[in-house]
This record gives C-alpha cells, sequence and structure tokens, in this order.
C-alpha cells in the first residue's frame, strides 16, 4: 500500500514500485509507492519482479515518462532522470512541490574540488537546509574548526586500567589410551578403568538396569552407537577449588560420552535418527563435539522401559554415568607428577571499565525431563551438588564468563542433536571465549535461563532477564538459544526485554529454514544465525548447527556495531546463506583476520547410496 | 518439494503427557504425533484431553531409494528387541 | 393511481412530524408533514384522502384525476422558498438544501455536480437535454443565496451532446463555466468534484465549504428554480429505471415521478420485468443497495435496476474488499451471499475511512495500493473476492489479484453485464483529460492559493552555528542556492 514521506525516507535505498497505476507526466510522490515490507510476499507470490528496480532516493521527485501499471518496478527506461543521492533529503523532502527537471538534486557525496553545490528549488514553502561548514567555503563566511568526534570519545575513554577479577587455571594431561584394570588410574598417558565398575554404576540409579562401557578409539569411529545423550569434558578440581576459580585438572585426548535406550530399546529422550554409524552422526571438532582422533569413554545405559521420556530416565543415565566420571576425576585429583602437565592455560576474566559493558545471555532448555541443565555441580560438568535448572524455576542465574568455561553446566538436553549444546560446548564455549578476550569490551557476567514449556512462565523469566540486565547497567547484550521451537518465544521476549530498555542486543539461534522464528518483535533487528547445515535444517549429526567461533565472531562484530550507534541491514524474509558469507568477508576485510568457516555434514562420509542421492 | 506450500488445517488431541513429550491423536484417524516438549507451544498447564491444532502440508518422498543407514539402524533396533525378549523370556524361565 | 406512500424520512435528520390525520384531504403539494429537528418539509405528490398515517410513512390514496397545478409555497427570499419546499439534495445524500446553502462563500465556488457518477443512470444527461435553461437559471439563484462568484458544472467530457448544449446555456455568462471530468467511477463523489474543479483535497471530516465551495447536485439545482420561479414544492423526481426488462436493458427515464410511487409501478411503466431476475437494486450499481417492488420511492432515489440472475459460486470461499466507494459491508454480504459465497475474509480498503458510521475515502478515485490485501485474502484462503471499488482501485487489484489465483468479482458486475456493458475490471481511461473544447471559455482550473504564490521575494535567514551552515527558507519560487567546494 502507499506510503508516507516518512516510511519512503526510511525505505529510501529499497527498491521503488508502483502501488498503483500511475500515468505518464507524474511527478512521482511517496503516496504512488507500494511499501516495501511486503516485497517479499509480493515476489513469493510472483507477482513482483524487482530485476533493475531503481531505488525509492532515486525516484522521489522524477517525473514518469510511461503509464505504468500497478507493482511496476520502476526502471530507468520509465522516469526522466534518476534522481542523485540526496544527503540534504530532510529539506528536500520539507518542499514536495519543487520542481523535478534541471538538476534539483544536491550532491554532497564527494569532495569535488573546485566544484559547485547548487541548489535549486521551483517553489516550496518551510524549507530548512544544513550544511556543514567543511563543505562550503568562499561563502563570506569563516569556517569554525569542528570538533572531531573522535577527540570526544578519547576523552571519554581516559580509562581505569583493566581489572582481573577471576582467574581459572586449566592443567591438561594427556591420555593416549584407556584401558580397563584392577582400578582406575592414571599411569603417565594411560588411563584405566576400574574392571567391574559399570555393576556400582548400575547399582547407583534404581532406574538404571544395565550399563555398557566401550571404548572407542578412532579406529571404532565406524561403529554403531545408540543416540548420544552428550559429550563431556573430563575434568576435576585441584584440592578444595571451586568452579569458577583455582586451578582445575582436564584429560585431554579423550571424552565421556553417554548412549543409552530403555529396556525395550528405545532410544532415551530422543526419536530416533541420532543412533547410527558414530563417524556418520558426529560433526567433529564443534565446541560440543568429540574432536577427530580423541578416544570416548562411552557408556551404553539400559533405564527402565517407559523412562525414556520422564524426567528421572535421562537424568539416571547421566547420573549412572557420572559415576564412573567421578572415579576418574578422583584419579586426576591424586596425581603429583607435575611432569604430566602437558599444557597450562589460564582463563581471566577482565573487567575493562571505560569499555562498552556486555553481557551473555544463555538460554538453556528447561521445558522438563532431558530438556534440562544442571547448574553448578562440585566438579567441572559433574552431578553432585548441581541443581537442576527446572527445579530453579528457570529463573535467571548470573555465572561468571570463567565458571561457563570451567564446566558449570550440566547439560540434559537430548532433542536436536545438531543445534544441541553438549556439556563440552560450554566449556569450550566460543561467545564466550570471544568476548572474553576482546579488549574492546567489557564483558560482565553470563546469565544462565532456562525456558520453561509455559508461555507465562516464559514472560516470568524473561521479565526477569531484562529487570538483570537494567540492574547490570549492561551497554550491550547477547542472546543465545539452542535449537528451535517454542525456545523462541522467550528467546524473542529476552530480546525485546532487553531492548527495550535502549541496550543494545544481538540474539544468536539456529534458524535458517527449519529454525525460522515463530515470533518477532522490534528489537531483533540484529540476529546471527548458527546454521551450518547446508540444507538449512535441523538434521542428525551432532552439534552440526551449534554455535561456533565464526558466529561469536559475527555477533561481537555486530553488537559492536549498534553499541557504537551504527545500523544492520534489515534481514532478508528467506534464509540466505550469503548474508553469513559477507558478514565474514566484511568483519575479515576490517580485521585484516581472515576467518575460517567450518565444515558441515558434507563433510562426513556417507552411505553409497546417500552419495548417490545427494550429488 | 512439489507440495509444501499446500498448507492444511490439522486437529488434534492429547492423550499422553510425559515429562519430555506428549503424544497426539490426529483427529479423523489422520494418524498419531508424538512431540518434544519445545515443539509444543503452551499457553495453559498441558493436560490429557486439550485439543491442538497446527498447519501442515503433505509427506512427500524425497526419492526413490531408501537410506541404508536408517534401514541398518532399523534393523539394530529389531534385533536388539528380538535380544531383550530372549533375554525376559530366559529370565521368566530360570524363575520358574 | 392507487395509494401512494410518503415516507417521513426522506433526508438526513430525523423522521418528519406529519400534519394531517387519517380522513383529511389533501391536494397535490399539501405540506402533510414537518421537520422535527434537522430535516425538511414533506409535501402531497397526489390530491386524495390521507388513508393511514404510521410511524414511518403518510399513506394517501390518489384521486382517480390528478390536477396539473399544485399548492404554491410561499417565502420571502428565495431561501425561505427553499426551505418551504422541502428541497433535499436529490444526488442520494438528502441534506435539507435550504440548510447547505445558508452559507456565505464570499466570491467562491457553485459546483454543480452533473457526473452522473453511478454507470447506467441516466435522468441528470435528460435533464439537461430537456430543461438546461431552467437548470442555468437555477445556479444562477443558488450563486446568488451563497454570493458565490462562480458557478462550475463538472460533467463528464464524454456526454458530448449535453455539454454542448450547457455551453450554449451559458453562453455570455463569464461567471459560469464547465469543468469536464474524465469517465470514472466516483468522479461525482463531492469531495471528488471540488477535487477535479479546484485542486484542493479535502479530509474526509471537512465540508467543500473549507475550500470555498458549495457542492450540488443538478438535479437539486433545476429543483430549486422550480421552488423560486414558480413556487413549486419537491413532490416529484426523476428517476431512470433500467435492467432486466421486457422490451430490453435500455435505460427508461421517467422525469417528474410522483414521490411514493412504488419501485413496482415504475418497473412496470418500464415494461415489467423480464423473466427471472437476480435483485432489484433502489439507486445505483455501486451504492445502491437491494430493494423490494412495494417499496416507495423518495426526493432521493435516482435509480431502479433490474438485475439478471447472480452468478453461482457454488459456496466457494469468498473474502470481500469493502470500500467508501462501493456497498457497505453489509451490502457486500448481501451480494456475496446472492452469490452463494461463503464469506472467510474481509479486508477494508485503506484510504476508507470511517467518519460518523459510514466509509468515506480519503482521496476518492485515487488508489493507495492493493496488493497486500490480495495477499491477505490469498493467506485467509480465499478462492474468489468481490469488490466495490472505484475504477482506479479496481485496475489495482487486477494487478495482483489474478496472479494469486483469486478471481475477481466486482459489486457491479451483475448490473453492467444486465445492461451489455463491460464489467469493471483493468482501467483503460486515462484520469487525466485533453484540453475542453474551445467554445467553453473559463476552462483553466482557477488556483485557489494563486495569491500567494504571487508574492514576488523570498523570505530567508541563514545562520552559521556549530559549524552549520542553516538556512530557512519560509515561502518562494524559483531559488537558486550556490555553495563553492573548497
Amino acid at each position: 500500500m502507499s506510503i508516507t514521506a516518512e516510511t519512503a525516507q526510511e525505505h529510501k535505498n529499497d527498491p521503488a514500485v508502483l502501488c498503483c497505476r500511475l500515468e505518464a507526466g507524474n511527478q512521482i510522490q511517496p503516496a504512488n509507492l507500494e511499501d516495501p515490507a511486503i516485497f517479499d510476499d509480493l515476489v513469493d507470490s510472483g507477482l513482483l519482479n524487482l530485476d533493475g528496480c531503481l531505488k525509492i532516493s532515486q525516484v522521489l521527485g522524477a517525473t514518469l515518462t510511461k503509464t505504468c501499471d500497478s507493482l511496476s518496478p520502476i526502471t530507468a527506461d520509465a522516469v526522466d532522470k534518476i534522481q542523485e543521492e540526496e544527503e540534504e533529503a530532510p529539506a528536500l523532502e520539507a518542499a514536495p512541490e519543487e520542481a523535478p527537471a534541471p538538476a534539483p538534486a544536491v550532491s554532497v557525496a564527494g569532495p569535488v574540488s573546485g566544484g559547485t553545490l547548487k541548489i535549486h528549488i521551483g517553489e516550496g514553502k518551510e524549507i530548512n537546509i544544513e550544511i556543514p561548514m567543511g563543505f562550503s567555503g568562499g561563502n563570506g563566511v569563516a569556517v569554525a574548526p569542528v570538533a572531531a568526534p573522535a577527540e570526544m570519545k578519547d576523552e571519554q575513554n581516559a580509562e581505569e586500567p583493566a581489572k582481573v577479577v577471576r582467574s581459572v587455571t586449566r592443567k591438561h594431561y594427556a591420555i593416549s589410551e584407556v584401558k580397563r584394570g584392577p582400578e582406575t588410574k592414571i599411569d603417565g598417558t594411560v588411563l584405566y578403568i576400574r574392571e567391574g565398575i559399570e555393576e556400582e554404576a548400575v547399582a547407583s540409579q534404581e532406574l538404571v538396569h544395565e550399563l555398557k562401557l566401550d571404548i572407542i578409539t578412532p579406529d571404532k569411529y565406524n561403529t554403531y552407537s545408540e543416540t548420544i545423550m552428550d559429550v563431556q569434558p573430563i575434568a576435576a578440581k585441584e584440592g578444595e577449588d571451586e568452579i569458577g576459580s583455582g586451578v582445575t585438572r582436564v584429560l585431554d585426548g579423550v571424552i565421556m560420552m553417554v548412549t543409552g535406550t530403555d529396556d525395550n530399546g528405545v532410544q532415551i529422550g530422543e526419536f530416533g535418527s541420532s543412533e547410527g554409524i558414530l563417524e556418520e552422526n558426529i560433526m567433529w571438532n564443534r565446541p560440543g563435539a568429540p574432536d577427530k582422533g580423541e578416544i570416548f569413554i562411552k557408556t551404553e545405559v539400559t533405564i527402565k522401559e517407559g523412562t525414556n521420556m520422564e524426567r528421572p530416565g535421562p537424568l539416571a543415565a547421566h547420573a549412572a554415568t557420572d559415576v564412573i566420571t567421578q572415579e576418574i576425576r578422583e584419579a586426576l585429583k591424586k596425581l603429583e607428577d607435575d611432569s604430566l602437565v602437558v599444557n597450562t592455560e589460564t582463563f581471566e576474566q577482565v573487567r575493562r571499565p571505560g569499555k562498552k559493558k556486555v553481557v551473555i545471555v544463555k538460554e538453556i532448555m528447561g521445558q522438563g525431563a532431558m530438556h534440562d541443565n544442571l547448574i553448578l555441580p562440585v566438579e567441572p560438568v559433574g552431578v553432585l551438588g548441581a541443581k537442576p535448572n527446572v527445579d530453579l524455576g528457570n529463573v535467571p542465574v548470573v555465572v561468571s564468563p570463567v565458571e561457563v568455561l570451567d564446566g558449570c553446566i550440566h547439560a540434559l538436553t537430548c532433542i536436536g542433536p545438531a543445534s544441541k549444546e553438549m556439556s563440552r560446548h560450554y566449556w569450550r564455549e566460543p561467545l564466550v571465549l570471544e568476548t572474553l578476550h576482546d579488549p574492546e569490551v567489557d564483558l560482565c557476567g553470563v546469565i544462565l535461563v532456562g525456558s520453561p514449556q509455559i508461555n507465562s512462565e516464559k514472560f516470568y523469566v524473561s521479565k526477569r532477564v531484562g529487570m538483570t540486565c537494567e540492574a547490570m547497567d549492561v551497554d550491550g547484550a547477547f542472546v543465545t538459544t539452542e535449537g528451535f521451537g517454542n525456545n523462541h518465544i522467550d528467546f524473542a521476549s529476552h530480546i525485546e526485554q532487553i531492548g527495550m530498555r535502549g541496550i543494545s542486543v544481538v540474539g544468536m539461534s539456529f534458524c535458517a529454514k527449519q529454525g525460522a522464528l515463530v515470533v518477532g518483535n522490534k528489537y531483533m533487528t540484529n540476529m546471527v544465525d548458527n546454521n551450518k547445515s547446508e540444507g538449512g535444517i535441523e538434521n542428525e549429526v551432532l552439534a552440526c548447527n551449534t554455535l561456533c567461533h565464526e558466529d561469536a565472531i559475527r555477533a561481537l562484530n555486530m553488537l559492536k556495531v549498534q553499541m557504537n550507534g551504527g545500523k544492520v541491514k534489515a534481514a532478508e524474509k528467506q534464509w540466505n546463506p550469503n548474508v553469513k558469507a559477507n558478514n565474514v568477508e566484511l568483519i575479515s576485510n576490517v580485521t585484516g583476520k581472515p576467518i575460517e568457516l567450518v565444515p558441515n555434514e558434507t563433510s562426513l562420509p556417507m552411505s553409497k547410496k546417500r552419495k548417490e542421492k545427494y550429488s | 518439494m512439489k507440495y509444501d506450500d499446500k498448507l492444511i488445517t490439522m486437529e488434534g488431541v492429547i492423550v499422553e503427557v510425559h515429562d519430555g513429550c506428549v503424544g497426539i491423536d490426529l483427529k479423523g484417524r489422520l494418524g498419531y504425533l508424538k512431540i518434544p516438549m519445545r515443539m509444543l507451544i503452551t499457553d495453559y498447564e498441558i493436560k490429557v484431553g486439550q485439543e491442538v491444532g497446527f498447519k501442515m502440508s503433505f509427506v512427500e518422498q524425497l526419492g526413490p531409494e531408501p537410506n541404508l543407514k536408517y534401514i541398518s539402524n532399523q534393523q539394530t533396533y529389531q534385533k536388539r528387541q528380538a535380544e531383550k525378549q530372549a533375554a525376559k523370556e530366559t529370565g521368566k524361565e530360570e524363575t520358574k | 393511481m392507487s395509494m401512494q406512500t410518503i415516507l417521513l424520512k426522506q433526508h438526513i435528520g430525523a423522521p418528519c412530524e406529519p400534519v394531517v390525520a387519517a380522513g383529511d384531504q389533501v391536494q397535490r403539494g399539501t405540506l402533510i408533514a414537518k421537520p422535527a429537528g434537522l430535516g425538511a418539509n414533506i409535501h402531497a405528490s397526489v390530491s386524495g384522502k390521507v388513508a393511514a398515517v404510521t410511524e414511518t410513512a403518510i399513506q394517501i390514496e390518489a384521486d382517480a384525476e390528478q390536477p396539473d397545478d399544485f399548492v404554491s409555497i410561499e417565502g420571502e427570499t428565495n431561501l425561505e422558498l427553499l426551505k418551504a419546499a422541502g428541497l433535499v439534495g436529490m444526488g442520494g445524500a438528502g441534506f435539507p438544501t435550504a440548510v447547505k446553502l445558508n452559507v456565505d462563500l464570499k466570491g467562491g465556488y457553485i459546483l454543480v455536480n452533473a457526473a452522473e457518477c453511478e454507470p447506467v443512470l441516466e435522468h441528470n444527461m435528460q435533464q439537461i437535454r430537456t430543461k438546461a435553461d431552467m437548470t442555468v437559471r437555477g445556479i444562477k439563484y443558488i450563486m446568488e443565496i451563497c454570493n458565490a462568484d462562480h458557478g462550475v458544472i463538472a460533467i463528464k467530457a464524454k456526454h458530448e451532446k449535453e455539454v454542448a448544449i450547457l455551453n450554449e446555456a451559458i453562453k455570455g455568462d463569464d461567471k459560469l463555466s464547465i469543468h469536464l471530468l474524465p469517465d470514472l467511477y466516483p468522479m461525482g463523489e463531492e469531495r471528488a468534484v471540488v477535487r477535479e474543479v479546484l485542486g484542493t483535497l479535502l479530509d474526509p471530516t471537512q465540508l467543500p465549504s473549507a475550500a470555498d465551495a458549495v457542492v450540488i447536485n443538478v438535479e437539486t439545482v433545476l429543483r430549486a428554480a422550480e421552488a423560486i420561479e414558480l413556487h413549486r414544492p419537491a413532490i416529484t423526481k426523476n428517476i431512470t429505471v433500467i435492467g432486466k426488462l421486457k422490451g430490453g436493458p435500455q435505460a427508461h427515464v421517467f422525469m417528474d415521478v410522483p414521490v411514493g410511487t412504488t419501485v413496482g409501478e415504475l418497473i412496470e411503466r418500464a415494461g415489467g420485468i423480464d423473466g427471472e431476475y437476480g435483485e432489484i437494486i433502489l439507486g445505483g450499481p455501486f451504492t445502491g443497495s437491494a430493494t423490494t417492488l412495494d417499496t416507495p420511492i423518495t426526493k432521493t432515489t435516482g435509480g431502479i435496476i433490474v438485475t439478471q440472475p447472480f452468478e453461482d459460486l457454488k459456496g466457494k470461499k469468498v473474502g470481500l474488499l469493502v470500500c467508501a466507494c462501493g456497498g457497505n459491508e453489509n451490502r457486500m454480504r448481501d451480494i456475496a451471499a446472492k452469490m452463494n459465497g461463503e464469506v472467510i475474509s474481509v479486508q477494508k480498503c485503506k484510504q476508507a475511512a470511517e467518519i460518523k458510521g459510514a466509509l468515506k475515502c480519503e482521496n476518492p478515485g485515487n488508489c493507495p495500493g492493493q496488493a497486500q490485501k490480495c495477499i491477505n485474502f490469498k493467506k485467509d484462503g480465499c478462492e474468489d473476492i468481490i469488490i466495490g471499488n472505484c475504477s482506479d482501485c479496481t485496475n489495482t487489484v487486477m494487478g495482483s489479484a489474478p496472479k494469486l489465483g483469486l478471481a475477481v468479482h466486482h459489486q457491479t458486475d451483475h448490473v453492467l453485464q444486465t445492461v451489455g456493458k463491460e464489467v469493471m475490471r483493468y482501467l483503460t481511461t486515462s484520469k487525466k483529460l485533453e484540453e475542453a473544447p474551445a467554445e467553453a471559455p473559463a476552462q483553466e482550473s482557477p488556483e485557489p492559493h494563486k495569491a500567494e504564490a504571487e508574492k514576488p521575494a523570498v523570505k530567508y535567514t541563514a545562520t552559521v552555528n556549530d559549524g552549520m551552515l542553516r538556512i530557512h527558507i519560509e515561502e518562494g519560487k524559483d531559488i537558486n542556492i550556490e555553495f563553492p567546494f573548497h
């Protein structure tokens, strides 16, 4: 439908399409133009083809040279003159009667040396023209030096020094071999797991009927596995240290993997699809996935029939597995030989006063059963001492970024293997790492918030998120979520609650085709899609569509742009992978650092038949 | 897909409620659907007997060839079922 | 003649109060009801005996012999005569003329609406052909009453014969002129006439007086002359009867039909209904509504249309595009029901503004775009749509609906098909007209803001502040600003 002068100004770079028939000889006004907001629908319906279409700013005020019908894109051959880019738009807008003909355009785009800026107004009222003096001269007016905005910024940034408020040191112990033995111990680079430990694991949980332990070495990557419920680092705190401080010991080259079914062979917390040949189902080296070459200590837990979809079932499978992990942790804690430490890294939470203050809001699942997360166990990614997010009422819990990296989340989430954030994901969370290490921003914390099932509860928690951000007085916020579905409702609400407080906000989610957002609001202008899959759908490949380094960089840059008053271009209606490619290119052009994109499921081996189908 | 824009309205009844999923009988003998919680948008507490609605198009085959991966998964599942059944029966006999 | 039913409400305002009782003898022209509040006198249109006085009507049993003369009205001034005559706007609105003309236009414009905008109606043109001189005198009386310097007759250019007759009739009077209109609907809408003639677009809430003008229907002008010259009350109406009639679908124009005559009588006079029919419309195809044979005509009735049977949509899902130019939602639903369509979506044109319960178009005849509405229909699952739009909007709908797979029906289809005219779909007529015929002396549109535009000097101020050069120009023409660059 026809648009107003204000809408035309907002959409000045959008295509100019006539909403109705307009006869030759008429001057093109905003009221003659169709609202660009419906172009996607029109293009989808085959009603519109925007090829060769001029921009709104190029046609306003021009005269139509041939009669065109409704929904005609205005092309160069249909107007007497293409209007040039006008920086003086407000002035011209105020004078709609202005004659279009000879050189009405105001071009101040380039500093034309020795050139003349000419404005001609045929007729008008209440015209205001503002010209920065830098552009004019020799006009009998002294040119006053203008304070550069950059200088002012520097003044503001006369900052206090950065301060380390918290740090965690990770000591890495390399494991090259995992064997069974009479006791659980670490001998050099060999990890021994006590034979018969399975029985104790089974005994620890009433619902667990059976537990099988497999050591999966790379040569066994091509074997069948039940659905992968979780991938966990094996780590332990040193001495009395708590999560988020002190020293953490971690085993390199080996991970825990939880899998399982119920007595009837039905996958736990799953609707099929993720079980199968391991190497066909794992997107290697994703933050939450195993790295290629690592050894998996894989439990295959059998739980009581019919409990695979009930809350106690998946929890029991995790708890039983943790009996084994805990015994390894104990062995790890006992190590006294520091020569086994192959690498030490320290994660510091640095507060940077004077820099833009940002917070990361991580939405975690809390709809019930396997849609749950255990928060803040005693040991990294442990079970003991942790509180289930669902029991906490899904309300926001503020943690330190280094607590996140130190394993404060034990993830039970099982639905959507491709977009699920495994426990290991938090351990290597790219957005937290990237933001933590960026000297230009001040990361003050991470807010973990659950996603409840019922809408009223969703809005209850999102309001708390808004209040928390308000109290933190942040300049910017990231909101991330995993997977898609009803969690997008609270995801959108978090963004709204933060945005309405005048805080810049960037949302991150798997969207693409299948995860297209179910709701939206006016603050959801800056979104990063975590999709990596070729077809834009949630496939069965573990961690394929989770947040990666490349997404973190895009989100961080997007937030910086917004915090500094820039604007992010509106999204296209349909998923277009080129948007990401363009952004990545733009960012690497500016930073000078190439961004290497991670591979997707097409890099994995496929059965012959699949290969034929997809190639 | 050829028919993915032919949206039809479907209605169903919640017949099973689990902690992590719900089972839905589609009205008019049109099938049964089991979906994880996050795929259900709820304004009220979930109860058996509540009616639900959604739009869907038709299910189309993506190609003529079965995917061996899924066939193998299916076979594994059936084999396990058989093993478990056998184990159960053996157990029963032992207790006799 | 038998029973005449004269409605007590034939105008905008409250129903009139009867001043006669059952059994009274009345003459043609006898005052039988007076306004209660805003309204206009009602006179007996026939001589006879009052048979009954109900809450809504006075029934008069007409004498077999009807006189040619009538009871004269009285009044000191012309305006009083119009009031006494019970004259109301005969284009359909029914606003009491004496109230409307009680305005000082201070040299402004009387715009005579002779657009006869509704397709198929012809009685206005017939009036011009037969009573041009009296009509022109009516314009002069009204200009005098309202203190207007200009009288402009707005008429569609396609009526070449009538334009020629009018040109002859106004010859020598430089205060009178003719403005030609394109053959589009709704050129006769009051604000469309003002916009076309004076170039001023009024808000839907504004009256033409905001542009120093009064818009008056051409038949009202004639009746005003009759009231002033002949002291004749408003007791008759010119009517077009057309449609599926025995003898063919051509128009039958009946001049000076006594108010209170039934639709059925007039149809019989026109030959009678020819077999199966769809509906009988009282008024024009766009703004009229379905009526019955025993309905009496009033001072505002213009047309009676007998349509062919409706197309059967066989229960298909239809959307209604309601706009100010055509029927309201009730009328559109009525048509949908008669076409056997199930209404599942109702969209309103963006420009249709609701003013005092009625829809008015913000810019009559200039489309605001309809693509979004068509997409909405599609999303709602419509297969067919019924629209009541003007020529321009209909053309826009045709730009998108068929491509979306929506079958388009216009509310006037059954009327236009009955009379063998092309249905409303694509626009082929230009909104602009070639220069008018040379005989018309005062052709060019007057410029209402001329005086202001002629100011020679450009008032402006220029200031330098914060490194910005600010120029403010209050008003001006042909302004040139030049800055040399460094």
